[in-house]
């Protein structure tokens, strides 16, 4: 009968709309949750046996743009990456110093070849040889503390990987389970967004880990993928991912030599070749970090501190030495192996032999480290060349600059330089693609929910409601006048 | 239905708060830049100069140290301009003045005259042991020691020497060996005179310049002057007198080696002068070279003034708007107007 169908159709519109209010209550109370997608009634026209009449609720729809998140997740951990990087080269600036700072390698190298210029003139002064001693003791104080800081970020880093892999592996668990939910829900007839919205955030929070790439499979569950095609997990099977970190990092230790790992997935230590597959983000930087960065400014840092070494142990400079003696710098007190010289900057120091409150004599920076008494006090012959061997223009050895002749000072001062363009690169790097993840975020969330919008659509409500209520009544009242007829 | 025409709330949210603090990061670094006067990012502003600005200010502290140098060298070589001037007060008429004498004058007038010696002696030695600041100028390198004994120790180590000799070529040529001899033969330089031959100061006035100081008790100006007056203290010796022509003789010999060694040591004062001067053009140069460098060192670092200012006017203005912008579309909700 015709009115009994209309009161079916004003019926089903009320529900429709009660929904449709749960629905916008729902957005409203999550306009401020990131992550949250907006939920919209999805609605048609009922067919009933071929007379149409009424709404279905087809169910909800969670608007997600899913080329967007992508597109925000692999942002997230270019940024991760950029970070991480520039992070390292900011602690590794600071370590060396910039220009114009008073306790910068430059400035300190300067402060020793100055002091001795300055003892040149006045041999015979105790002061000025306890400025030698005290300011060469600050220059080798301050490689051991940059080769220190290098080996430090080179531990953090390794401690960051372990971290990290915790992260990505409790997060690709919580993805399984929810995998799971979420197929229950659909199979139930359920409406699965709330778990949805948990999966989505869950991944995002790894994002800045790896670059991932989410393919979405049967029954609502979704697989991860580095951008580099390693799985991560497959339906309801998350990968199995270990590092082992290796405590406290000494300039001799590397992946190469054994003492530091990769990953190890499912059981298979990964290759460095294979690690490609886990690049962009900033597990990956750590890695570089630790197998690469570090490991080349250690190199020049040790390079320099050989030459150091070598200016002032010839015999040519210091009479008193024999070849392949140390001079006024030792390998802690030794003389230095030429094949060991990865480390030698943690190890330099200070011949023990000028140093008074080590049992030496101040006279021996004038009159030779191997001086058994003092020479005449006003002769200035040794400490002069001291200075000159400075100053002298080498072939310069460190890696990575030009091989021309440099004074000791210009090697020194193209490392620090050398530092601080680096660190302006990787801040640039990370400035750009902060900004690009910025501009996704912000195209991401303005898909999110707009309250104005649901205000409106409230207002819809309220009248739809009105007007379907009114329709119940109408019918109500037909009806009633039909059965006052008996 | 396709979300075409809505914005998300949290959009807004996210992009005010993003302007807010990279405006104010933006004006943290400009006070800085305008309290210090210096860029506060170097290595970003100096690009690949950052190395320039290390050498400028390597060669800055290393004038610094250049200039003091120079300073202290000035002091030394006045000192010995003074002790040297002292010595030819002494001496400079002494020389003409034995030779007329022992011509023309009587003995007794010789007598007076010899009674001097000593004290001719003693003036010379006590201006050859001077010292600066504790250190002895005129000893060579050993300049913990002063150069010779007293005055008493020269004579008896002289009367040494002579003892037995006669005449009058005997007698000169005696004490010209002794205070000519080599080191190692065991004469002056190796008994009398503590120091050695070798510069007593070698200064870095300049990348270039070293200046070696180099006057001592043993240079041959000196020698010949205590040459003549050994011969003078000879001359005026007890001995002497017993042969009158010999004294005179001596006399004349010691007026005219004191003549000689006068024009010897005008000669080294002068070549002191001559490093005087070398000095006072490298400090010169000096200077100029280090307002040179400053001025570059700054040009490169400096944050300029009336640049940093105005930007700071920017930016806070810049604030200012973000924060009425915020406050005004904060009020503009459909939910207001519904009440």
């Amino acid at each position: 009968m015709s009115i009994s169908l209309a009161l079916s159709n004003a019926l089903s519109g009320l529900g429709a709309v009660s929904r449709g209010t749960e629905v916008v209550s729902s957005n409203l109370a999550n306009a401020l949750t990131p992550g949250y997608g907006a939920r919209e009634l999805q609605l048609s026209s009922r067919t009933l046996g071929g007379n149409g009449g009424g709404v279905r609720v087809e169910g909800i729809a969670r608007l997600v743009p899913a080329a967007i998140l992508a597109d925000h997740r692999i942002a997230e951990s270019s940024l991760g990456s950029s970070s991480t990087l520039s992070n390292f080269q900011v602690t590794i600036e600071n370590a060396t110093g910039s220009a114009n700072q008073s306790d910068s390698l430059t400035t300190i190298l300067g402060n020793f070849q100055a002091s001795l210029v300055s003892a040149a003139a006045n041999p015979d002064s105790d002061a000025e040889l306890r400025n030698v001693s005290e300011s060469a003791t600050s220059l080798s104080n301050k490689i051991n503390y940059i080769a220190i800081e290098l080996q430090k970020a080179r531990t953090m880093a390794d401690k960051s990987i372990e971290g990290d892999v915790g992260r990505l592996n409790s997060a690709l668990s919580e993805v399984a389970r929810l995998n799971r939910l979420v197929t229950i829900a659909q199979a139930k007839g359920q409406d699965a967004s709330a778990l949805i919205d948990a999966r989505q955030a869950t991944i995002d929070g790894i994002a800045d880990i790896v670059p991932i790439k989410e393919v979405q499979r049967d029954n609502g569950m979704v697989s991860l993928f580095t951008k580099g095609g390693a799985t991560l997990i497959d339906g309801l099977k998350p990968a199995k991912i270990e590092f082992s970190a290796a405590g406290a990092i000494t300039p001799q230790m590397s992946n190469a030599g054994g003492q530091l790992s990769t990953l190890v997935v499912d059981g298979i230590a990964l290759t460095q070749a294979q690690m490609n597959m886990f690049k962009g983000g900033s597990l990956a930087a750590n890695f570089n970090i630790r197998d690469n960065l570090a490991p080349a400014y250690q190199d020049q840092l040790d390079t320099l501190a050989k030459d150091l070494y070598d200016r002032l142990a010839d015999p040519d400079v210091d009479p008193t030495l024999s070849a392949g003696q140390a001079g006024l710098f030792t390998d802690r007190q030794a003389a230095l192996d030429p094949a060991s010289t990865l480390g030698f900057a943690n190890r330099i120091t200070v011949n023990n032999a000028v140093n008074p409150e080590r049992g030496g004599e101040l006279w021996r920076i004038r009159d030779g480290i191997n001086a058994v008494q003092p020479g005449p006090p006003g002769n200035s012959t040794t400490i002069l060349q001291l200075s000159d061997a400075l100053s002298f223009q080498k072939v310069s050895s460190v890696p990575g600059t030009s091989g021309a002749l440099k004074s000791l000072f210009t090697s020194a001062s193209d490392l620090q330089s050398l530092v601080g363009i680096n660190r302006v690169k990787s801040e640039a790097s990370e400035a750009h693609d902060a900004s690009y993840a910025s501009t996704m975020k912000s195209s991401l969330l303005a898909h999110g929910v707009d309250s104005d919008k649901e205000m409106e659509m409230l207002l819809q409500l309220e009248r739809s409601y009105a007007a379907n209520a009114k329709v119940i009544q109408a019918v109500n009242d037909m009806l009633d006048s039909i059965l006052r007829i008996s | 239905m396709k979300n075409l025409s809505s914005i998300g709330d949290l959009a807004r949210l996210y992009h005010t708060r993003q302007s807010n603090v990279s405006t104010k990061n933006k004006i943290n670094t400009l006070s800085y830049e305008a309290t210090t006067g210096i860029k506060k990012d170097l290595a970003k502003h100096l690009g690949g100069n950052a190395s320039i600005v290390n050498q400028i200010e390597h060669r800055l502290n290393l004038i610094n140290t250049f200039q003091k140098n120079t300073t202290e060298a000035e002091g030394i070589l006045s000192a010995m301009q003074l002790a040297m001037q002292s010595m030819q007060d002494s001496i400079a008429d002494l020389g003409p003045t034995l030779i007329s004498e022992a011509n023309l004058s009587s003995d007794s007038q010789i007598d007076i005259r010899n009674s001097q010696a000593k004290e001719q002696l003693s003036s010379i030695i006590r201006a050859l042991n001077t010292t600066v600041a504790g250190k002895s100028i005129f000893n060579g390198s050993r300049t913990d020691t002063l150069p010779l004994p007293s005055t008493d120790a020269f004579l008896s180590a002289l009367s040494n020497e002579i003892s037995g000799l006669n005449s009058l070529s005997d007698i000169k040529s005696a004490i010209s060996n002794w205070l000519d001899s080599p080191i190692g033969a065991g004469g002056y330089t190796d008994d009398l005179y503590q120091g050695n031959l070798d510069p007593s100061h070698r200064i870095p006035a300049s990348d270039l310049r070293t200046i070696n100081i180099d006057t001592n008790a043993a240079s041959p100006a000196i020698k010949e002057i205590l040459k003549g007056l050994a011969l003078y203290s000879v001359a005026a010796s007890p001995q002497a007198a017993q042969d009158r022509t010999l004294q005179r003789g001596l006399l004349i010999a010691a007026g005219e080696t004191l003549t000689f060694g006068n024009d010897q040591l005008t000669i080294e004062r002068s070549r002191v002068g001559f490093k005087e001067e070398v000095l006072k053009k490298e400090s010169a140069q000096n200077s100029t070279e280090y307002s040179a460098l400053s001025i570059s060192r700054n040009s490169m670092i400096a944050a300029e003034p009336f640049e940093t200012a105005l930007t700071l006017k920017e930016m806070e203005g810049n604030l200012n708007n973000l924060y009425a912008l915020t406050a005004r579309l904060s009020s503009l909700k459909l939910t207001d107007y519904l009440r």
